[in-house]
């Protein structure tokens, strides 16, 4: 959903690029992408990441966090403005579970914790419960429990910035 | 050949250092040229770096890449000397000439390649961008853009294959 995801702090070197999207991609402003290409092919188009995205377990590099709406229609192709996904850039999403993130412990408690991102019907949040795991790029450093939010970074070995794939 | 690869758009952190470059060769290095690093993993440490080959960097050799030197290196025949290279940041955006201009003659063609990871090609002096290789986890070279007009194409270095972070891939 657009604005669901936020460059909290960009970083110094914060740029965007605008890329490819295909027939009917309907990326939105706030919404995460990822290569339509496995490792081995290229087109240079972009799509909206599916749930529990971004892993260094997929062949589909992160590449960033949609700056724009995407242009594509029904009948045509377009384009997408897209975050690059700098290592230093901080990003800031809702919790999936609320209670997850509603005092400073609870938050604390998570910080460091590499979780990935959740979208359940149009709604893209961070899954602050799923099991810690090496291969999950998220990865949380804090949050603003007011608002049941989550400050992270996602790991260049998931992305176009270092993509290293994970058995 | 001296500037074939430039910084296109320096990380905000962006600084050089001075690193030692064996004897052998009237200045092996130009500015402007590809560095790795002499020793191999494990190998008996001289802080020492050397221009890289066709097709560096990867994540498959044991030299890691070590930047873009800033400057000529000082190296004789006789006597080791110096060069300065650009730290390899991972947010520093570089641009160079694609090997083959017509696969960057338009604007359609350097969308189609953006994220693509290539590498370096070395034909006779001349250092450019190989297009064509096959996308591979290996190769170090990630196409964001480029300007068709000029045959370029600009990229970052992943930093994987270099001394930030240099994840050897099997």
């Amino acid at each position: 959903m657009r604005g669901d995801i936020k460059l909290y702090r960009p970083s110094e070197d914060q740029i965007s690029i605008r890329a490819l999207t295909a027939i009917s991609a309907s990326i939105n402003a706030g919404e995460p992408t990822v290569s339509s290409d496995a490792s081995g092919s290229s087109t240079g188009v972009v799509k909206e990441g599916a749930t529990h995205d971004p892993t260094t377990a997929s062949a589909h590099r992160f590449t960033g966090i949609a700056k724009s709406d995407s242009s594509d229609t029904a009948a045509a192709a377009g384009y997408v403005d897209l975050w690059v996904p700098f290592a230093d850039t901080i990003y800031s999403a809702s919790a999936l579970t609320t209670a997850e993130a509603s005092t400073q412990a609870k938050i604390d408690a998570l910080k460091f914790k590499r979780v990935y991102l959740d979208l359940t019907a149009t709604k893209w949040t961070v899954d602050s419960s799923v099991a810690d795991a090496v291969t999950h790029a998220v990865v949380i450093i804090g949050g603003d429990y007011a608002k049941s939010t989550f400050q992270f970074l996602i790991t260049p070995l998931a992305s176009i910035i270092g993509h290293y794939p994970s058995a | 050949m001296r500037a074939d690869i430039q910084i296109y758009s320096p990380s905000a952190n962006q600084i050089s250092m001075r690193s030692i470059v064996g004897s052998g060769t009237l200045q092996s290095i130009n500015a402007g040229e590809p560095t790795i690093g002499a020793n191999a993993s494990a190998a008996t440490w001289t802080g020492a770096v050397k221009i890289a080959a066709d097709a560096d960097p990867t994540g498959v050799t044991a030299h890691r890449f070590t930047g873009i030197a800033k400057s000529d290196s000082s190296d004789t025949v006789a006597a080791a000397g110096y060069v300065e290279v650009w730290v390899p940041c991972a947010n520093t955006i570089y641009s160079a000439d694609a090997k083959t201009a017509s696969l960057v003659a338009s604007q359609a063609l350097i969308d189609a390649m953006r994220f693509k990871r290539v590498v370096f090609d070395l034909t006779s002096t001349k250092w450019s961008v190989d297009t064509a290789a096959s996308d591979s986890v290996a190769n170090g070279l990630v196409i964001l853009g480029g300007d068709w007009t000029k045959g370029e194409v600009r990229f970052l270095i992943i930093p994987t294959v270099s001394i930030i972070g240099q994840i050897p891939s099997a």
